[in-house]
């Protein structure tokens, strides 16, 4: 799912960095409250945990990768607001270390997986939590595809916002009505995979102490 | 300094998705070519590993419906991919001359994030090719039922093992006074 270095154009990657930047800001004052040495560790298992699933990826005609995303343990357990921080950490980490991603593309990755990513599938779960098992399933699901889609629609503007004087493209090549169906078909299935994976999470890390995660959580 | 590199390295990045010039990326990737020829066959490996797939799908896929429409447009293609290459060997220059957890030492509460993160992923990289190796070597036929049992303990394992590990370093901190609580 991650967009590599050179195919957004600055109009779209500036901004991006502006917004996240504020965002970044408050998770990371809500991060310095609820941090001690027991959910430092968990914390950072967890987001270790993501960056594992996000480096196994499978590329996608029409341009991009699919991938699981690893947010449902972090966003269930820890917030959305931890969540899209630890996401945005993983995406760096990524990005600097393992070629996966890119600098330019760090915020609207963020933004995407991260925010819309860690919310959607936190407030999903929230309205569903009756029915545990299939409020994370759909949940895991619904944030993947959401995800995908805010990606697929910052690809497909490219060619509208980033063009020469003859209007040849300067940056992503392809439009909505290619990205769309390129990258929400193939993330039914990562929607699947990601519901299961954080469901088997969820059960383990629970297992070992549910009180550390709530902590952190509160 | 290490925050000065991260600067001019962001600046770079900027400069080089402004501009739209063949030259410049041809001329930024030799210098930094130039500046450590002795890591470039490393490097250059590393990149194109990691632009490869991307850039090798806009291209065909671009290729392919140019030349049906019009024609192949050749420029756009150069200009993508030579971009593309010039940003992620510029990343990789700037990683391999910068101490990254100096540069992003502004938060502390980051910087221990960022280290210990940093420090369980190289942990599980290296448990995952253990057990790859494991795997391969007590097994005479490859299976995908083999391959679907490990994978669906490979899940559970990486997160005891995390829980275990993250317990160590929570005691480790406390011991050391690193963080209170």
């Amino acid at each position: 799912m991650h967009i590599p270095d050179g195919f957004i154009s600055p109009k779209v990657y500036i901004p991006a960095y502006a917004i996240s930047a504020g965002l970044w800001a408050y998770s990371a004052t809500r991060l310095k409250k609820a941090l001690s040495s027991e959910t430092l560790p968990f914390l950072s298992a967890t987001t270790a945990f993501s960056f594992v699933l996000m480096m196994v990826v499978v590329p996608i005609p029409g341009g991009t990768t699919a991938h699981a995303l690893g947010i449902g343990p972090l966003s269930i357990l820890f917030g959305p607001s931890m969540s899209f921080l630890c996401i945005s950490l993983v995406l760096l980490l990524q990005a600097l270390f393992f070629g996966n991603g890119g600098i330019t593309t760090l915020p609207i990755n963020a933004l995407a997986i991260g925010f819309v990513g860690s919310y959607s599938l936190y407030y999903t779960y929230r309205l569903l939590i009756r029915y545990e098992k299939i409020a994370i399933v759909i949940s895991s699901i619904l944030s993947v595809l959401l995800a995908a889609v805010v990606l697929a629609i910052i690809l497909g503007i490219q060619p509208i916002i980033g063009v020469d004087e003859s209007g040849k493209p300067l940056f992503f090549p392809f439009g909505i009505s290619v990205t769309i169906p390129a990258m929400v078909v193939p993330h039914i299935f990562v929607g699947v995979a990601e519901g299961v994976l954080t469901l088997i999470a969820i059960s383990v890390i629970r297992r070992f102490d549910r009180s550390r995660i709530l902590n952190a959580k509160n | 300094m290490q925050r000065i590199r991260l600067v001019i390295y962001a600046l770079l990045i900027i400069l080089l998705t402004t501009i739209h010039s063949k030259s410049l990326y041809l001329g930024v990737f030799s210098i930094l070519v130039l500046l450590d020829i002795r890591f470039f066959i490393k490097k250059i490996r590393f990149v194109l590993a990691s632009i490869l797939v991307f850039n090798l799908i806009v291209t065909i896929s671009y290729a392919v419906m140019t030349f049906f429409t019009s024609s192949v447009d050749w420029e756009y293609i150069v200009l993508i991919n030579l971009r593309v290459l010039t940003i992620t060997y510029t990343t990789f220059y700037f990683i391999g001359h910068t101490n990254l957890f100096e540069a992003l030492s502004f938060s502390k509460t980051l910087s221990f994030l960022l280290t210990i993160t940093y420090s369980q992923i190289i942990n599980f990289m290296k448990v995952m090719t253990d057990i790859r190796d494991a795997q391969i070597s007590r097994q005479i036929l490859r299976s995908k039922k083999n391959y679907r049992i490990f994978s669906s303990h490979i899940v559970a394992l990486f997160f005891t093992k995390s829980i275990y590990n993250a317990k160590e370093t929570s005691c480790a901190m406390r011991a050391r006074g690193v963080i209170d609580g």
